[in-house]
């Protein structure tokens, strides 16, 4: 065998289990079809309430451009973010919190599986499945709404963002996740973390509607990757400059987050209880 | 047999908290404390051995089983499994071991069994030809045909409980950890279980560890290992258990209902009544001049002498326990 062949098979041994719990996530999320079609539409409902609440502004102020941004810019900007936001979700932290609450963390360790790998692996499937079947089609639907003409670098750009953009939120909800280890039950930090995450990425109103200095620092923070730089660089709202240096800020952050989750696991994995005996 | 487990001083604490008072005030004061799961110890568990790990609700069975599967980190002390340290080395230990956690399933619950099967097979990277080979065998002595295909949220605990086995085994594990293994198991099939074991152990030389509190289980195991509020208070042979413990007979008589027996001065008398009586007896009184002078008398219509059974023997221990709580520890 050679050098490279036996590398391949390595490679590929590595990478099989991981796979076959993405497999297997993916039927099971899939065995209960009428759920998962009514989850599609969840969070288009909370898109159309931000709609709705910005179409009642642009009339109540009676104005037709609100620090440039048009009520059309509005709604391709919500409609965007509903379609990101199906993908970039908290499924993590609530995946470990049941993991130790039911016992199955103590199942998932028995396995030759790195849990961080298999938790992200697991929550994996819905989000490739939202991606393929509502983030796509609604971008292709924004396309045609909006009249932008994406370039290949602004759309290099939003696949790279949104790329990044995942990655924040997953490293986010693991150092949530860990908390679970400790307090058992993280619903309530869970709900507030993913607040203030929409509120500071841009998921209630876009960001340059803060007051300015705010806007400065928040574009310093990783939050704006998630939903806003994404948003506004396919709506031309940002420059490409300001696009790809948030990109950095984000790929810092994605450095440091990981550096922080892989100090804290190795210390939070030393505490795991297993509940249920 | 070389120890595939080694275990020296091994403590383990849990914080946990309980509220003694009643009502919504008390429940937001809560006292913690910390509990001992295990305390100070030490085992030996050679290849190819059935070992079993017995002991009340409690004691710290599930507990030793997560240290000893890479589960938890103990306090203290040093573990071994197959030379390694099992948390610093759980990836690799953890593909020659197999887990059986009856409280916890290995199964999807929306999914056939079989999806299951199948996803082992890939984390274990089992050979297609192999994995067919293994299912095959296991489904057939588990009888689990017209199972294994069926959703597992429908089948019964019982089925649920054999599948858990087969994904746990289906790597050829050289060690299997099972924890109470067997509970909601029909009769049948908790046999089929133990044939399983038996077999693979005969096969490959498999050492199996088991939690269990079926004495149907113990009784195929050569060693018992038993904890008691954390300690171990018991390790050794079934049959030194049985020596110890079980140096009792039991004798059953019966006779004449018109009269009453004296017995109280042979033994601990178990039951007497119209007819009938059972006492537990030394085995040197089965020798004894007046014991065979009173079972020969014209009112004795007949009995019976035998050994005490698993349950009276594991009886005995437990009644001994409460007697001296946190006894010295016997080895043997």
């Amino acid at each position: 065998m050679t050098g490279k062949s036996a590398g391949n098979v390595k490679l590929t041994s590595l990478v099989e289990p991981y796979l076959a719990v993405f497999s297997i996530g993916l039927k099971n999320t899939l065995a209960y079809k009428t759920d998962f079609v009514l989850s599609l539409f969840s969070s288009f409902f909370q898109a159309g309430l931000m709609i709705f609440i910005w179409t009642a502004i642009y009339d109540f102020t009676n104005t037709t451009s609100i620090l440039g941004i048009t009520l059309s810019t509005m709604y391709v900007y919500f409609f965007l973010l509903y379609a990101f936001r199906v993908v970039i979700n908290f499924s993590v932290p609530e995946v470990m919190q049941e993991d130790i609450q039911n016992g199955s963390l103590a199942v998932a360790y028995t396995r030759p599986l790195k849990y961080p790998i298999q938790v992200f692996m697991s929550g994996l499937p819905d989000d490739a499945l939202y991606a393929g079947i509502i983030t796509i089609p609604l971008i292709i639907a924004a396309l045609l709404l909006s009249h932008v003409l994406l370039t290949p670098l602004t759309i290099m750009l939003v696949i790279s963002e949104l790329l990044i953009g995942y990655t924040i939120v997953i490293l986010i909800g693991f150092m949530i996740g860990m908390l679970a280890v400790k307090l058992t039950n993280i619903y309530g930090i869970m709900n507030s973390t993913w607040s203030v995450i929409l509120l500071l990425g841009g998921g209630v109103l876009p960001l340059t509607l803060f007051p300015n200095a705010v806007y400065q620092i928040l574009m310093l923070t990783p939050f704006p990757m998630l939903l806003y730089v994404p948003a506004a660089t396919f709506l031309g709202m940002i420059s490409t400059s300001v696009a790809i240096r948030s990109m950095f800020t984000g790929l810092f952050w994605i450095a440091v987050l990981l550096l922080v989750t892989i100090i804290a696991w190795r210390s939070v994995r030393k505490k795991i209880t297993s509940a249920g005996g | 047999m070389p120890n595939v487990i080694e275990v020296k001083n091994v403590s383990k604490s849990f914080k946990t908290y309980e509220t003694k008072k009643k009502g919504f005030m008390a429940s937001l004061r809560r006292k913690y404390y910390i509990k001992k799961a295990l305390t100070n110890i030490s085992l030996n568990i050679p290849e190819g051995s059935i070992t079993a790990l017995i002991g009340r609700n409690g004691s710290g069975k599930s507990t030793l089983i997560k240290i000893l599967t890479g589960i938890l980190y103990p306090d203290s002390g040093t573990v071994s499994v197959m030379g390694l340290n099992p948390w610093e080395y759980r990836m690799k230990i953890a593909k020659e071991i197999g887990v059986v956690l009856g409280a916890h399933g290995q199964l999807y619950w929306n999914l056939p069994a079989y999806d299951t099967f199948k996803f082992m097979s890939h984390i274990y990277s089992i050979d297609q030809g192999d994995f067919e080979k293994r299912l095959k065998h296991f489904i057939g002595i588990l009888n689990l045909e017209n199972v294994y295909k069926k959703p597992v949220r429908t089948m019964s605990l019982g089925e649920q409980m054999k599948c858990n086995f087969v994904a746990s085994v289906l790597h050829m594990p050289k060690i299997v950890f099972l924890d109470e293994p067997t509970i909601g198991v029909d009769l049948s099939s908790k046999a089929a279980l133990r044939t399983a074991m038996l077999e693979m152990r005969k096969e490959y030389k498999t050492t199996f560890l088991l939690t269990t509190h079926i004495v149907e289980d113990i009784s195929i195991a050569e060693s018992i290992l038993m904890l008691e509020k954390g300690k171990l208070v018991f390790e050794g042979s079934r049959k030194k258990l049985e020596h110890i413990f079980g140096d009792k007979r039991i004798v059953e008589l019966q006779f004449d209902e018109s009269t009453n027996p004296r017995l109280e001065h042979y033994g601990k008398i178990l039951y007497q009544g119209k007819g009938y009586a059972s006492i537990e007896v030394k085995p040197g009184l089965l020798k004894d001049r007046k014991f065979i002078e009173m079972l020969s008398k014209d009112y004795i219509i007949d009995y019976k002498v035998s050994e005490l059974s698993l349950t009276s023997i594991l009886s005995k221990l437990y009644e001994n326990l409460d007697r001296k709580i946190g006894g010295k520890r016997e080895t043997h």
